[in-house]
């Protein structure tokens, strides 16, 4: 390692030697050196030991360039087969972003509380929770997944901010990570807040499931929001397209595991998933192309397992079999 | 495959929905009334002619391929 000031002084022969080899020895080094040389001159080169970079003076002298790495990897050895070669510049100042960010993403996406050895998928703990109110701790929180089969509504405190941040481990402000809550019962479980946290949108889960995104918005506080916008109570929970002539069959259905032929016009739709009660509203109705005859479809619900169809002709009343009917089941 | 069973409004005949994941013998347990003696059949013992559904009858000694629950 050699460093000059490229000055040759008015000196003695000895010296004057001296002098001249130390500096021949400065540029056949590129004036290698822990720390950059006293005197710098525009477009100097210096290999910088302590960095491992060969850097290059810039035309105003005021900063270093760096050129490529002292084990050999050029600039130029990274290109863009679109746009050509990238510059040293913006090489470099890419990978000055890199080493900005590189704390800050490192933690800056949580969907699990670990991930598999493969890193392809995260892993999801699961809770089963007591048919009690009770407080969801930061630790089942994250990436967690909670069941409950409640027997009166019940309220299920989150943890505070403060508590699920530092759980958070090397977390930065935008940080998230999701939970769910699956209710097994027709009784309302309802997500309640805690302190430094904020909740968005319905937390009130009712006989099926939800997810929930928790997202830190400062060092002490988080959001929660619902993620599912569809109101799952206003879809049907089950719908049945038959026909009720000949040999009886079943033309569509959605969660019917059969239908049960009572007598003529008279049958029963059976669930293969049952309603939450036996009370839920249906809506029937029948279509005959063969006769001309107007018919009337009534239904209602019989159990938690199973609904009525009964299909009439509109003029009599008289129970008839009919080729088109349809019947649609709502519930909670 | 269907289903039959009795009860005092008549002979009641089940056909299961072709989607359903669950088995004839699953079916029948499930949407069979409690206690209810069942028989499965193939699908051409039940008549196609329903003219006179509401005077069909069975012998309930030969429904013996289970019961509802």
């Amino acid at each position: 390692m050699a460093q000059e000031d490229y000055v040759i002084a008015d000196q003695t022969g000895v010296s004057f030697l001296a002098d001249l080899n130390n500096t021949l020895a400065a540029i056949v080094s590129n004036n290698s050196g822990a720390t950059e040389p006293a005197t710098m001159y525009a477009y100097q080169l210096w290999a910088d030991t302590n960095a491992g970079i060969l850097k290059q003076r810039n035309s105003a002298n005021n900063a270093w360039i760096n050129i490529l790495t002292l084990a050999g990897i050029k600039s130029s050895d990274i290109r863009n087969t679109a746009a050509g070669n990238i510059s040293a510049t913006t090489v470099q100042a890419a990978l000055n972003e890199l080493d900005t960010k590189k704390s800050a993403l490192s933690g800056a996406d949580f969907t699990g509380p670990a991930k598999s050895t493969a890193g392809d998928f995260n892993l999801v703990s699961s809770t089963a929770l007591s048919d009690a109110a009770a407080t969801l701790t930061a630790a089942q929180l994250i990436g967690g997944e909670f069941t409950i089969t409640p027997t009166v509504a019940r309220i299920q405190t989150l943890d505070t901010a403060a508590n699920i941040i530092s759980a958070l481990s090397g977390s930065v402000d935008g940080s998230n990570f999701e939970f769910t809550v699956v209710n097994l019962a027709a009784f309302d479980v309802t997500v309640a807040t805690a302190t430094g946290v904020t909740l968005v949108g319905n937390m009130v889960v009712n006989s099926g499931n939800a997810t929930f995104r928790a997202r830190r918005l400062s060092a002490s506080t988080i959001s929660v929001t619902r993620k599912e916008t569809v109101d799952f109570i206003g879809l049907s929970k089950a719908w049945l397209f038959f026909d009720g002539t000949g040999a009886l069959s079943i033309r569509k259905s959605y969660n019917v595991s059969s239908i049960t032929d009572i007598a003529v016009g008279r049958y029963f739709a059976n669930f293969t998933q049952p309603m939450p009660d036996a009370n839920y509203p249906t809506v029937a109705s029948a279509l005959s192309t063969t006769d001309g005859a107007n018919r009337v479809a009534t239904s209602s619900a019989v159990s938690a397992t199973q609904a009525y169809v009964n299909t009439v002709i509109a003029s009599s009343g008289v129970n008839f079999d009919t080729e088109f009917n349809s019947l649609v089941v709502f519930s909670e | 495959m269907k289903i039959i069973y009795k009860t005092k409004d008549g002979i009641h005949v089940v056909t299961p929905a072709y989607n359903c994941t669950l088995t004839i013998e699953q079916i029948a347990r499930k949407d069979v009334p409690k206690g209810s003696a069942y028989k499965i059949v193939e699908d051409d013992f039940v008549p196609s002619d329903r003219t006179f559904r509401n005077a069909w009858d069975i012998e309930l000694s030969e429904l013996t391929d289970g019961v509802g629950l």
